[in-house]
């Protein structure tokens, strides 16, 4: 009979998924051998690993219908907690990166309880406003943050010695942990977690009706998303050595959000596909500096407009029409 | 005969209207519980304030001597009071039994702390699919266990959300006119459905419009009028009660 509909919701790869998967991870952290580990395709990669894991961050805001905007505040967090504790502390880098993400996460339970009550339109104008006081706080108490000068002299991190001190070295941490945020938040996805946020967005009043606790759980998810924000703020400022507030406000949360949009389909894939194509459009536009922007938001709007279900979306119409006439 | 559910002295006010006011009965263990009540009664309010989404402005509900008061609605359906929704709710894109097992494993995983936990984990996922499959053979449904809920007649759909509700392992159900929208057949099947499930020890109240259908299954009548409780007893002292006759009956043919 039907015990067998089980094996639906069965949490772990197949062997053929498991080897792709082991494939993926050693050609995204070996290409760069193979090309002679050119420094500014590496910067590039990295940016996109660090920015993809705060999209993937986002991923899991948007699978709960909730639009954070102060993921970039969050970013922040993790950057000034892990440059303070290890440049003013004198904590290993190691250790300055796990209180990141923590600090960043016990942010989301403390005002998850409140702001998680809130749906909709006025949750997205609720985190903006965290978001802006967070970055105000960065701008105004410069004895501790550096106000908008920033914040320099940041270490860097080498794992006690293991990683090259390269910039391959740096592309090798943080590519590492997107991997690990992808594959990780993909099990999570596969298993109760992936079952319990699809039946929130479908009805909310079926899931508590049944017993469980709505909130919590939202709030649970709201930290575990924070964290990996956190954490990739960490990266971004041991990988930069510097970091000023600008780089965490609103437009951090809103292209993190833009690259979920972009990729598509609402899934981890599509968060990174949108980091891939939104992090070098600026490199590229380079030598039309004044029209950067210009043309930025034009090929957004474009794509946007063209693409409503994002690129994977489109792939995934055009495989099936390629099958169809086949 | 202890009661299962004591409602006493409930009031909710909506401003100036009092939808439900001052409103006492209880429901004796194994004794299938109708509440009545034309349109705009306080039905579906005593309904959200039982069930713990709506908050009252004052009084307690107690089940088996326990309040309820100030739990989340979740909290209250784990204690076993769980709900049923009037107008269908399944999820309509996963199979039949994939709603069960949801439904259960809700209520097996219903904190952070639960899902979280490595060690409890596998057995709480082999619970929630003994007790959906459990649900599944009570509502009779193990033929159409693979078939998506969405494409499900509406009859059908609504058999499910009991067995969706049963999965949540309840000690009593409360159930939102289980009639609304069915025809005769689909309601003399759902009536038996429900008789069934109160003869296998789970308690229920059935708040409905469908006369009928409270005649027939209901051992105990609380009949509602605007927002007062009008009458209480048996089907026939109901069916006799001159003031019901009037209030409800009279308020019908109106309608009509």
């Amino acid at each position: 009979m039907s015990a067998l509909s089980i094996s639906q919701s069965a949490p772990r790869l197949g062997p053929l998924r498991m080897l792709a998967a082991f494939l993926l991870a050693a050609a995204v952290l070996l290409w760069p051998l193979a090309f002679g580990q050119p420094k500014f395709l590496l910067h590039i990669a990295i940016m996109i690993a660090i920015y993809g894991a705060l999209a993937m961050s986002m991923n899991l805001m948007l699978r709960i219908g909730q639009l954070s905007l102060a993921h970039g505040a969050l970013f922040g967090i993790g950057a000034y907690a892990s440059a303070i504790l290890s440049r003013d502390y004198g904590w290993p880098v190691e250790l300055s990166f796990v209180a990141s993400g923590l600090i960043a996460a016990l942010v989301a339970l403390v005002t998850g309880p409140v702001f998680m009550r809130i749906k909709g339109v006025h949750f997205a104008l609720l985190t903006f406003a965290l978001g802006e006081v967070l970055v105000l706080c960065f701008v105004e108490f410069s004895d501790i943050f550096g106000g908008n000068n920033g914040f320099g002299q940041i270490p860097a991190a080498t794992l006690g010695g293991l990683l090259p001190p390269t910039r391959y070295g740096s592309y090798l941490l943080t590519a590492s942990f997107a991997l690990a945020v992808y594959f990780g938040l993909g099990a999570l996805y596969r298993r109760e977690l992936g079952i319990i946020t699809e039946s929130i967005h479908q009805n909310e009043a079926l899931v508590t009706a049944s017993g469980f606790e709505t909130l919590q759980f939202r709030v649970a998810v709201f930290a575990l998303s924070a964290a990996i924000a956190g954490w990739s703020g960490s990266l971004y400022a041991h990988y930069q050595g510097y970091i000023s507030p600008d780089s965490f406000g609103f437009w951090t949360a809103v292209n993190a959000i833009i690259m979920n949009v972009l990729g598509g389909a609402a899934t981890l894939t599509g968060a990174v596909i949108g980091a891939v194509i939104l992090i070098p459009l600026p490199e590229l536009l380079r030598d039309q500096q004044q029209y950067q922007r210009l043309i930025y938001g034009l090929t957004l709007m474009a794509l946007l407009l063209f693409m409503p279900r994002g690129l994977l979306g489109l792939a995934r119409q055009v495989l099936s029409s390629l099958r169809g006439r086949s | 005969m202890a009661a299962m559910l004591e409602v006493q002295s409930l009031s909710r006010a909506y401003g100036g209207i009092r939808a439900v006011d001052d409103v006492s009965f209880s429901v004796a263990r194994g004794v299938l519980t109708g509440v009545i009540g034309p349109n705009g009664a306080g039905k579906t309010t005593l309904f959200n304030l039982i069930s713990g989404t709506v908050r009252p402005t004052s009084g307690v509900v107690l089940l088996d001597g326990q309040p309820l008061a100030g739990l989340s609605a979740g909290a209250v359906a784990r204690r076993g009071l769980v709900r049923t929704f009037q107008m269908t709710t399944v999820f309509a894109n996963c199979s039949v039994w994939q709603n069960l097992y949801r439904a259960a494993l809700f209520r097996q995983l219903p904190t952070p702390a639960a899902l979280m936990n490595p060690f409890t984990l596998k057995a709480r996922r082999e619970r929630a699919a003994a007790a959906a499959s459990s649900a599944l053979e009570t509502v009779g449904m193990q033929a159409l266990a693979d078939a998506d809920a969405g494409s499900l007649a509406y009859g059908q759909q609504k058999v499910l959300g009991v067995g969706m509700a049963l999965a949540a392992a309840p000690r009593m159900l409360l159930m939102d006119e289980p009639a609304a929208g069915l025809n005769p057949v689909e309601t003399e099947a759902l009536g038996d459905l429900i008789a069934r499930v109160h003869a296998s020890g789970i308690d229920i109240i059935l708040v409905e419009h469908d006369m009928q259908m409270v005649m027939r299954l209901c051992r105990r009548i609380v009949v509602l009028v605007n927002g007062r409780l009008l009458a209480e007893g048996d089907a026939a002292e109901i069916r006799d009660n001159p003031q019901v006759i009037e209030a409800y009956l009279g308020a019908d043919l109106d309608n009509a």
